[in-house]
């Protein structure tokens, strides 16, 4: 289980969040546009699949998908708590821990 | 039709999820404590020393065992990995069938004189599947709370299936019901894999002892060896044949393992005394999910050479899904990081239990009409929801109080966390709802969060060098106690300020100020109520 794994996990969920009219609204201060919500959700799925695909690479299927799903419910629960506490504030972490995982992901 | 289809699951889930609810708790609250069962037992036991590698406690573990059993017709070395590199010890008495005795040997010889006497992390794992029952009985019950909890966990997401448009959402608890729902639906959602796995797998575990016939599909070696402990052939002391050294055939085994990186996971060595004592060396799980088809290394007990390696013979495919959900619930595979990830889904998985548990009552808390049987239900929750931590707090607490010498402590810490879970049942009956989970409450925050004091207080120099030698098992048990402390001392003054919500009027009037988003949910409640 790699630190890459984790932030890139809670940065895809950060997006899948921001895509939800609920969230969008208390971040942005309005409901997303059709197209960006599209988009929104496309860039969350796919930062999904990078993750998913990071965890297989370092720990091979069986371990990687077992830390890939546990990492997504715990990340899930930090960000829904982190929503919770600070509604306007809360995908600063999400933009923060993406650059982070950058030079995981290029190594 | 549906929405009959979906009342009937709601039905469904609610009382399969009250029924046998509580007990499910328990076995979720000392299952997430299981996960770290070793670090349990380095706090418990403090005294324990531990230094050298794994093939230096099987040599001093074979060396006990010849002084402390030397007439036992099996003996089982578990061998320490970085977590208790302590080599734990295990054989049967001989003459009985069912009777085994235990120790734990540091590599350090000398070290392990003082040792008080502990279950550690050993009970919470035992309660986890035998509830402190009888043979059968707790593993019985335990397979149909994981029954109850797979049904539950099937019909709630059928009922609750339109919540998940509400994902990642977290209310504040003002109004009482929508808040614990919040929690219950985003912990369910969240955790779900997790649960599924983890109930799913526990009913595979025991598989041989629900459905015998199993036994067929798996293989007597798996099937047997969970079940029930099998039968061993015992020598009598007339025809006695000694055992030859141990020693020489550990020294292969390093040289054979060594090469490869693998190490001793652990040692068996069945029938002694008999013709057909045999010793097998197999390896540890390292970092490998399954559990099973791993690498034995096998001895002739007698004439003390190497046999033929069966391990190799292909496994089906029953026996390998087996092997890979046993060893997905256990979590061995799991590093550190890991297996906090592993803790604190464990934990979600008690919160999604207790906030159902808690749920029930608030949906039928009307003082006009009183259900029957809520009494009981409001009492039971506090007892095990509150009661339950409390004990486990009571405990630990027990093992830093009780003399370090005292004869037979290790079952004295285990009466106390009966007695004292008993008493919170006995408070819980006795006072206001609000009252028995306030106080019930603040204590466990209290004596969880006073842990520390107390293990600085009981054995200061035991806690200085595990400061001095940066041991975080001991250190992180006291740090992760703490914070459970703040927690329930949180929740205790949550409880507090909620309590003017209790009534129903007032439930009612949250209620109606609800947003719309919440309308279905509301709905829900009425229909759960039935």
């Amino acid at each position: 289980m790699s630190l890459t794994l984790v932030c890139v996990a809670y940065t895809a969920l950060a997006f899948l969040a921001l895509a939800m009219d609920r969230h969008h609204l208390a971040a942005c201060g309005t409901r997303p546009a059709p197209g960006r919500r599209r988009r929104l959700r496309l860039a969350g799925w796919l930062l999904l699949a990078l993750s998913l695909a990071d965890a297989l690479l370092v720990a091979g299927p069986a371990l990687g998908l077992v830390s890939w799903l546990a990492v997504l419910s715990c990340t899930g629960l930090a960000l829904s708590v982190l929503l919770h506490l600070r509604a306007r504030f809360w995908y600063l972490p999400a933009l923060a821990l993406g650059l982070a995982a950058l030079p995981g992901l290029l190594r | 039709m549906k929405e009959g289809f979906r009342k009937t699951m709601t039905w469904l889930h609610t009382w399969s999820g009250l029924l046998l609810g509580w007990v499910c708790l328990a076995i979720f609250v000392t299952g997430t404590a299981t996960y770290f069962r070793w670090e349990i037992t380095r706090w418990m036991q403090p005294e324990l020393r531990v230094s050298g590698t794994a093939d230096e406690a099987v040599r001093e573990g074979f060396e006990r065992l010849q002084t402390l059993a030397p007439e036992s017709p099996q003996w089982f070395v578990t061998v320490p990995d970085e977590r208790l590199p302590a080599a734990s010890l295990l054989w049967r008495e001989p003459g009985a069938e069912r009777r085994f005795g235990r120790a734990v040997v540091d590599a350090a010889p000398g070290e392990a004189k003082g040792l008080r006497e502990s279950h550690g992390g050993e009970w919470f794992y035992r309660f986890h599947f035998q509830l402190h029952l009888p043979h059968p009985w707790g593993r019985y019950l335990a397979g149909l709370c994981a029954l109850a909890m797979f049904v539950a966990l099937i019909t709630g997401v059928i009922a609750h299936r339109h919540l998940l448009a509400d994902f990642f959402t977290l209310r504040s608890a003002r109004s009482g019901l929508r808040g614990w729902l919040d929690v219950h639906n985003l912990a369910g959602v969240l955790a779900l894999p997790y649960l599924l796995m983890i109930t799913y797998s526990a009913l595979v575990i025991f598989a041989a002892l629900y459905m015998p016939w199993s036994r067929q599909v798996l293989g007597g070696e798996t099937g047997g060896a969970r079940g029930a402990a099998r039968p061993t052939a015992q020598a009598s002391t007339l025809n006695w044949i000694q055992p030859a050294p141990l020693q020489p055939m550990l020294d292969a085994v390093v040289l054979q393992w060594g090469a490869s990186g693998r190490t001793i996971g652990r040692v068996d060595i069945s029938e002694r005394g008999t013709a057909n004592c045999k010793v097998v060396f197999t390896e540890g799980q390292g970092d490998r999910v399954d559990n099973g088809g791993r690498q034995q290394l096998r001895f002739d007990g007698v004439t003390g050479k190497q046999l033929q390696t069966s391990g190799d013979l292909p496994l089906g495919p029953a026996t390998t899904t087996n092997n890979y959900l046993y060893g997905l619930h256990l979590a061995r595979f799991a590093g550190p990081a890991l297996r906090w990830g592993f803790f604190l889904l464990g934990l979600m998985g008690s919160a999604v239990v207790a906030t159902g548990l808690i749920m029930f009552t608030i949906r039928r808390r009307n003082p006009a009409r009183r259900a029957p049987g809520l009494w009981l239900v409001e009492r039971l929750n506090i007892t095990f929801i509150a009661g339950l931590p409390l004990a486990i707090a009571g405990f630990f607490w027990a093992n830093r109080l009780l003399p370090a010498a005292l004869a037979g402590r290790a079952d004295l810490e285990v009466v106390v966390f009966l007695c004292v879970w008993l008493l919170s049942l006995v408070h819980a009956c006795c006072v206001r709802v609000t009252t028995g989970w306030t106080a019930q409450l603040t204590l466990t925050g209290a004596l969880f969060l006073l842990l520390p004091a107390l293990d600085a207080l009981s054995c200061p120099t035991l806690l200085w060098r595990a400061i001095v030698s940066c041991d975080w098992i001991h250190l992180g048990f006291d740090l992760t106690v703490a914070v459970l402390g703040l927690v329930f001392l949180l929740a205790a003054r949550r409880v507090r300020s909620l309590s003017g919500i209790h009534s129903r009027a007032n439930f009612q009037h949250a209620h109606v100020n609800q947003s719309p988003v919440a309308a279905p949910s509301g709905s829900l409640a009425k229909g759960g109520a039935r």
